[in-house]
């Protein structure tokens, strides 16, 4: 089936000062499709998310989001249709939880008051359904890495928009969090088709995406359904290192040693 | 639970019993205002301010026989001077809730981040170019005063961009060097350029033994304007807290809002140095007693915020023209003495949450 691309990023480059780093991307996305981003260290996940983003310009090429026809050089229209989870970012820990969740309601089109009964129905259904909404009047200070992880989760599962990005959203969960947070990232509940965007370094997930995108020094190194491309071969030259995929009991698994 | 009850529960905690709060405020605000009308070396009978405040108002003062020093010690000292520190309490209040959401540190404000000794600085060359005893010279020196508590807030901002990041260590030891450069810069001024040192030493030090209504009004109209459009972006304030990443994510130019609020902010609280001499602590006190009470909207806390800081610093000026009567102590001395162990008990949790 022949779906109309949704963002297609062409022949962009990214340099940064002082570093030899390049980012070279030519991808097409379409609408609807669930990408996990895989890649060693530095290899420039990161970046890729924040150019979808808008957060960094890249210096060549261009980026274009073809439903919305809207260029990124305009950071106010794509808030509109993007919600993106940064890797550990700066907390206010005197906010309780539910000041913080509830900040993800704020839109700056209609600039309205985010505290309406509304958005307080939503704030509680989405703490409920990430299982703190025991803790809805703690302060951020009192929580654990993984309930602020969950946290910030919940705010962006709440913004509801189109296009979702997270980077490495299960770093600092147990591992039976990090399945559920991985099910509720691909499970919306919303009626438009998400586009989602995740990266991680946790290559056991790449069968609940329909899509993995690996890369390697700043570029592509294979794009593909993860049946056809996640295999010991292509594993052990991503990473450099001898890399196993086993399938036991129809389930695969990615053995690192 | 049912989701109901749930919501009911939370929507009395963030809603209404923040607006009770408010009404509270005001009304311990009322009392306090009347107490500091009724206090002050010439004993005047609460009935006698009542009979004047009313003839003030409704009548044609000249019809009547008033006590002549009574009327004007209510009607020139005692009600300029407590309006003097509510509008000043509410102006350095809702400037510091502002700059601690914008700086993303719970320990800014006016005083911290210089804008205080900055604003002396500019309000001490002004005088010293144009001196007290010329008309307009107030006006001349709130001037003054806004374009040194700008360039404070400016020099600590980008010095405490050295260290890459917005941290809270950063921010407050560049507050902490601006500050001591702009007191030395202000002292050599006045050791140097200015004969009348003595009644600049003591307005330094913060007070509103000299409030008159000019004093009030210059505070009231550039503070009230500036307090209305930090209110009116409460919304935004809020956001600000976030990493600046998840800002701009949701679709807010944090360089140009962040310069609006703190030129508003800047603004009012160096002009209201200038008439009122520097005043430390309630810009990040009252925003922090609001925080722990009722919480971190900005919806509330900007108003709770005010309403403390006005409480604060009229009973803090109650105490400085009652307890040495008939000699005043500068205000200043004060909420310094109050701050300072709210100070350290504020570190204390601070390290409890960052530590």
């Amino acid at each position: 089936m022949d779906k109309k691309p949704h963002i297609s990023l062409n022949n962009t480059m990214l340099k940064f000062k002082n570093s030899s780093f390049k980012l070279f991307a030519n991808l097409t996305i379409n609408e609807g499709e669930k990408i996990l981003l895989i890649g060693p260290n530095g290899s420039g996940k990161s970046s890729l998310i924040q150019i979808i983003s808008g957060h960094i310009i890249p210096n060549k090429g261009q980026i274009l989001f073809h439903n919305f026809n809207k260029t990124n050089k305009q950071t106010k229209p794509l808030s509109e249709f993007i919600s993106y989870m940064p890797q550990s970012p700066y907390m206010p820990l005197h906010f309780d939880v539910f000041d913080f969740v509830i900040t993800g309601r704020f839109s700056n089109k209609k600039n309205k008051d985010i505290f309406s009964n509304n958005d307080f129905k939503q704030t509680i259904q989405v703490l409920k359904k990430i299982n703190l909404f025991n803790k809805w009047n703690s302060k951020l200070a009192h929580l654990s890495g993984g309930e602020k992880q969950l946290v910030l989760l919940s705010h962006n599962l709440i913004q509801k928009k189109h296009i979702q990005l997270f980077d490495e959203p299960t770093s600092n969960l147990d591992p039976f969090n990090q399945s559920e947070v991985m099910n509720l990232i691909l499970n919306s509940s919303l009626k438009k088709p998400v586009t989602t965007i995740v990266s991680t370094h946790n290559i056991n997930f790449a069968w609940k995406f329909n899509r993995i995108i690996m890369i390697k020094n700043g570029v592509i190194f294979k794009d593909g359904s993860p049946n056809k491309i996640i295999n010991s071969k292509n594993l052990s030259a991503l990473y450099e290192k001898d890399i196993k995929v086993k399938i036991i009991n129809n389930k695969h698994f990615v053995l690192t040693h | 639970m049912s989701t109901n009850t749930n919501i009911k529960e939370i929507i009395y905690i963030k809603s209404t019993k923040n607006f009770i709060s408010i009404m509270f405020l005001v009304l311990v605000l009322v009392f306090i205002f009347a107490l500091s009308v009724l206090l002050g070396p010439s004993k005047i009978s609460p009935f006698e301010i009542i009979r004047i405040i009313t003839f003030d108002i409704f009548t044609n003062k000249s019809e009547f026989i008033l006590s002549t020093a009574a009327y004007a010690i209510i009607i020139n000292l005692r009600i300029p001077r407590s309006l003097l520190a509510i509008i000043t309490g509410i102006v350095l209040s809702s400037s510091g809730s502002t700059y601690q959401a914008i700086f993303k540190n719970p320990l800014a404000d006016p005083y911290l981040l210089g804008v205080g000794t900055g604003a002396g600085l500019g309000a001490v060359i002004g005088l010293t170019i144009y001196p007290s005893n010329l008309p307009f010279a107030n006006f001349g020196a709130a001037l003054f005063a806004f374009g040194g508590g700008l360039l404070a807030v400016f020099l600590t901002y980008n010095l405490s961009n050295y260290s890459k990041n917005l941290n809270h260590l950063s921010l407050i030891l560049a507050g902490v060097a601006i500050t001591s450069i702009m007191g030395a810069f202000t002292t050599l001024i006045l050791i140097t350029q200015n004969p009348e040192i003595k009644p600049i030493l003591s307005w330094l030090l913060g007070g509103f033994s000299l409030a008159s209504w000019e004093h009030f009004n210059i505070v009231f109209l550039s503070g009230i304007p500036c307090v209305a459009l930090l209110y009116s972006q409460h919304n935004k304030i809020n956001i600000l807290n976030l990493d600046s990443k998840q800002v701009h994510s949701l679709g807010i130019n944090e360089k140009k809002t962040i310069t609006i609020l703190i030129i508003a902010s800047t603004l009012s609280s160096s002009i209201a140095v200038s008439q009122t001499g520097i005043i430390g602590f309630v810009g990040l006190v009252a925003p922090h007693i609001s925080r722990m009470a009722w919480g971190t909207n900005p919806k509330y806390l900007i108003p709770q915020a005010s309403l403390v800081g006005a409480i604060i610093l009229l009973s803090s000026d109650i105490l400085a023209k009652t307890i040495l009567s008939p000699t005043e102590i500068p205000v200043g001395l004060i909420t310094a003495f109050l701050g300072f162990p709210f100070f350290v008990q504020l570190l204390r949790k601070e390290g409890d949450i960052h530590g």
